[in-house]
C-alpha cells in the first residue's frame, strides 16, 4: 500500500483519518508509526528494504542532488512496491506522481507553460532520483535547455554580439516551467523584463533610437534577445528603412503627437515602398485575403527586423501552418511525405500573396506537379484533355485524379488504396 | 443537368453512410447536378451560387470568368443564359435580389457589382466616397433586401441599402483570426465565420459588435470557407478542405455533417459555397468537380 492513496481521496476509514489529521497537523513521526503498524510493515519497508535488491541505488544516493523523498527512503511514496498500472512501478501516471507535490511548478492562469511540463514530462530534464546537479538536472546550466532548443544555441554560438544575460544562462530571463505573466516563460512581459536591466531614461538611449520613445515598446520587434550578428544585437533580416535609420519613412517625426503610429494603415502603407509586389498582388484573380486585411502585411511580416529572410515573422511552414492547420496536420498524418511539405517550402507551389490558379498554386496543377516529377517514368496512365474522368465529365484526368499533395493515408499521396480502391474508382468493371 | 432519381437515392444512403456523424440526424439527399449552360460549354471551377425568386439559381462559374444563370423546375437544373461582363471578370459569389438582380463578388477587384439576369451591369456596391483598397470578401443581402459586405481592410460588416446609402456598421473585435464569410438570417442576426480560429462570431440585430460564440466549430470541420443561414436558425458551414457540408443548430450544436471528399454525384471536391432556396434545396457550388450540386434538406 503506498501513501498515495490518502493524497488520493480514496474513502477512508475513520482510523486512518485520525492517522491522516494526525499527520496534517504535524506529527509526522507520529502518524508513520502508525501507518507502519496498521500494516505491520517491517523497518524500513518503504525503502531501505527495497535496496537489498536494488543495489546499484547505493551510487545514486551519493549523488550531490538526491530527491527528498529518496534520501528519506520513502521509495513507496512514488512507488507501489507490489503492482501497478505505470511503468517502473510508478504508483500513478508519471506526471501526476510528479505534480502530487510540485503542483505549484505551474501558476494558475499562465500565459505560457514550458511544453515538457504541460506534457509532464519531467524526467526529460530532471532524474527523479539523483543527479550530480542541482534541482536533479539531468545536465548543468544551458547545456540542458540547448539539448532541445539547439537552434537557439546554434544562433548565440554563432552570433557576433552576444546578449550579455544569455552567458549568466536561460535562467536569467526565463522561468523553466511557466510563467504566470509572459510569453515564451519570460520572468516578465516585455518590455518589463529588458527595462530592469535597460535604462530608457539615459541620453544614450534615447540617441540610439532616434528619438523615438520605445521605453515601452516591444524590444523584440528589433533586437533579438539571445544576440546577433548585427550591432545593438538587431534581428539578422533589418529593415531598410530601419536599418537606414529612416524610421519617418514609415512613422511620423520623433517629435510628433504620436510618434509610433503609422503614417497609414495596412497595406496602403507598405504600398508606398512596395508597389511593385502589391500592384503585382492586386492586379491577380485571387488575392491570399490577409494582404489586404486591417493588419496587412504585418500579418505574415515582421515591420523592423526579422530573424527570417524576407522579414517573414517565422519559417514559411510554420507560418503558412499557423493558419493552415489541416494542411499541417495532414501531412503530419500522411503515411507518405510530400517533400515541399515536411520542408515548409510552402511558396513552391503557392504563391503567398495572389495568383490566377485555385489554391494560389502558382501554375495550373498538371505544370506544377511536373515541374518536379518527370511523367515520362510515370506507370504511364492517360491524363490531359484525352482523359475524361469517369466519375465526372467534366474534369479531365490529372495529378489530383489520384493524389493528394499535402498527405493522406495510403502510399504514393493516393486518395484511396492503390491496392484496392484507387484504380476500381474509375474501372468499376474491374472489381472484384 | 438532371434529376437524379432512384440511382440518387441509393447514392444519397451511401453519402450518409460514408458521412457517418450524425447522419440520422439531419442529411442531404443529393437530386441533381449542373454541368454545363445551354450551348454545352462546362462549368469550371464555380466558386458561387445564389438562389433567387421564381427557381432562379445564379452560378458565378469562376474558371470561366462568366456567370451561369439556371432555372429550378421540380429539381430540373434548366440552363437560361450566361453572360461574361469587363467590370467583373473574376466572378467568385453571386446572390439573387428579390426583384431578381444579380450581386456578383469579383475576386480580382475584391468588390461587389449589380448586374441583371439578362447581364446589363448596373454598377458597383460600395459605399460612395470609397478610397484605398477595395477588399470586400464576401457579402449577404439580408431580409430587408440591405447589402452585408464584409470588409475585411476596414474590419467591418457594413450594410447597404437599396440606394446605396450606408447603415448599420459591425466591427470586428480586435481578437479574432481571419472571418471568410458572413451569413445573415431573417431575424437580422449577423454571423461571422472565422475558419482559421475556427470559431463563429455573432451579433445580434441592434449590435455594432460582433461577440464570438462560446463554443469552438466542432471536431471533423477541416477548413470552414463559407456560411449559410437558413430561416429556422440553423448554420450550413462549407468544409472546403473537407469536401462537406456541416450544419449546425441555433445553438451550436452539430446537427450533421455531410456528403464527403469525392468524384461521384453527391460527393464534393473543394467546395466553395452553397445558397438555399427556401424551399428545401440547397445549391453546392463543388468547385474541384467542375460543377454545381442540388441536395435536398431534410431528416
Amino acid at each position: 500500500m503506498s501513501s498515495r492513496c490518502a493524497r488520493e481521496g480514496a474513502a477512508i476509514p475513520m482510523d486512518r483519518a485520525l492517522l491522516l489529521l494526525a499527520l496534517a497537523l504535524g506529527w509526522p513521526a507520529v502518524g508513520r508509526a502508525a501507518d507502519d503498524e496498521a500494516y505491520r510493515l517491517k523497518p524500513g519497508a518503504k525503502g531501505r528494504v527495497c535496496l537489498t535488491c536494488h543495489s546499484e541505488f547505493a551510487e545514486v544516493l551519493g549523488r550531490p542532488s538526491v530527491h527528498t523523498p529518496v534520501k528519506a527512503g520513502d521509495c513507496s511514496d512514488c512507488h507501489d512496491p507490489h503492482a501497478a498500472d505505470h511503468a517502473d512501478l510508478l504508483a500513478d501516471a508519471p506526471e501526476k506522481v510528479c505534480l502530487a507535490c510540485h503542483g505549484g511548478v505551474v501558476p494558475a492562469g499562465a500565459k505560457s507553460v514550458h511544453r515538457v511540463v504541460g506534457e509532464g514530462a519531467c524526467a526529460r530534464c530532471h532524474d527523479p532520483h539523483a543527479s550530480g546537479h542541482p534541482n536533479q538536472l539531468l545536465k548543468a546550466g544551458a547545456d540542458l535547455c540547448l539539448g532541445c532548443h539547439g537552434d537557439v544555441g546554434k544562433a548565440i554560438e554563432t552570433a557576433r554580439f552576444r546578449h550579455a544575460p544569455v552567458s549568466r544562462g536561460c535562467l536569467a530571463c526565463h522561468d523553466p516551467h511557466a510563467s504566470g505573466t509572459a510569453p515564451f516563460l519570460l520572468k516578465k512581459s516585455v518590455p518589463g523584463l529588458c527595462v530592469a536591466c535597460h535604462r530608457t531614461d539615459l541620453p544614450a538611449f534615447t540617441a540610439a533610437h532616434l528619438g523615438y520613445p520605445v521605453g515601452k515598446s516591444n524590444c523584440g520587434s528589433c533586437h533579438d534577445p539571445h544576440g546577433s550578428s548585427v550591432p545593438g544585437i538587431l534581428r539578422a533580416n533589418p529593415h531598410a528603412p530601419m536599418a537606414g535609420e529612416t524610421c519617418d519613412a514609415c512613422h511620423p517625426g520623433p517629435d510628433a503627437a504620436a510618434p509610433l503610429a503609422t503614417k497609414r494603415q495596412g497595406v496602403d502603407l507598405c504600398r508606398d515602398c512596395h508597389s511593385d509586389v502589391l500592384d503585382e498582388a492586386l492586379s491577380r484573380n485571387r488575392i491570399h485575403w490577409p494582404v489586404v486585411d486591417r493588419r496587412g502585411c504585418l500579418n505574415c511580416h515582421e515591420p523592423h527586423a526579422a530573424r527570417v529572410a524576407g522579414l517573414l515573422s517565422g519559417a514559411p511552414g510554420d507560418l503558412c501552418g499557423g493558419c493552415h492547420r489541416d494542411a499541417v496536420e495532414r501531412q503530419a498524418k500522411s503515411r507518405v511525405k510530400h517533400p515541399p511539405v515536411q520542408k515548409g517550402e510552402c511558396g513552391a507551389c503557392h504563391e503567398p500573396h495572389a495568383g490566377n490558379e485555385v489554391h494560389l498554386l502558382t501554375k495550373p496543377e498538371g505544370e506544377l506537379c511536373g515541374a518536379c516529377h518527370d511523367w515520362a517514368r510515370h506507370s504511364a496512365h492517360p491524363m490531359g484533355a484525352k482523359a475524361i474522368d469517369p466519375r465526372d465529365r467534366n474534369l479531365e484526368v490529372g495529378c489530383g485524379s489520384c493524389h493528394r499533395s499535402h498527405g493522406t493515408p495510403f502510399k504514393a499521396l493516393s486518395h484511396f488504396d492503390p491496392d484496392r480502391e484507387l484504380c476500381v474508382q474509375c474501372h468499376e468493371g474491374l472489381k472484384r | 443537368m438532371s434529376g437524379i432519381g432512384r440511382s440518387g437515392m441509393v447514392l444519397a444512403l451511401a453519402v450518409a453512410a460514408g458521412a457517418g456523424i450524425a447522419a440520422e440526424a439531419f442529411r442531404l439527399r443529393p437530386v441533381g447536378v449542373a454541368y454545363a449552360d445551354g450551348k454545352g460549354t462546362a462549368l469550371r471551377a464555380p466558386e458561387g451560387v445564389g438562389c433567387g425568386p421564381d427557381g432562379l439559381l445564379a452560378v458565378a462559374d469562376t474558371g470561366n470568368g462568366r456567370v451561369v444563370v439556371y432555372e429550378v423546375r421540380d429539381e430540373e437544373i434548366v440552363p437560361r443564359t450566361d453572360f461574361a461582363l469587363p467590370e467583373l471578370p473574376y466572378p467568385l459569389r453571386v446572390r439573387v435580389e428579390s426583384k431578381g438582380d444579380l450581386l456578383v463578388l469579383d475576386g480580382r477587384l475584391r468588390k461587389v457589382g449589380r448586374v441583371s439576369a439578362r447581364g446589363e451591369f448596373r454598377g458597383y456596391v460600395e459605399p460612395a466616397g470609397t478610397q484605398g483598397i477595395a477588399a470586400t470578401r464576401g457579402f449577404k443581402i439580408d431580409g430587408r433586401g440591405d447589402v452585408a459586405l464584409l470588409d475585411v481592410a476596414g474590419a467591418r460588416v457594413l450594410f447597404l441599402g437599396a440606394d446605396g446609402r450606408p447603415g448599420r456598421e459591425i466591427r470586428f473585435p480586435d481578437a479574432c483570426g481571419f472571418f471568410s464569410d458572413l451569413a445573415v438570417d431573417g431575424k437580422g442576426t449577423v454571423f461571422l465565420l472565422d475558419g482559421v480560429g475556427r470559431r463563429l462570431f455573432t451579433a445580434g440585430p441592434d449590435d455594432k459588435a460582433v461577440r464570438p460564440r462560446p463554443a469552438a466549430l466542432p471536431d471533423g470541420v477541416d477548413f470552414a470557407s463559407s456560411i449559410e443561414a437558413d430561416g429556422a436558425g440553423r448554420l450550413f458551414l462549407v468544409d472546403q478542405n473537407g469536401g462537406a457540408i456541416v450544419i449546425l443548430d441555433a445553438d451550436g450544436s452539430m446537427l450533421g455533417r455531410q456528403s464527403m471528399m469525392g468524384w461521384r454525384e453527391g460527393q464534393l471536391r473543394y467546395p466553395a459555397s452553397i445558397c438555399l432556396d427556401g424551399k428545401g434545396l440547397l445549391f453546392v457550388a463543388d468547385r474541384g468537380n467542375n460543377r454545381v450540386q442540388a441536395f435536398s434538406v431534410g431528416r
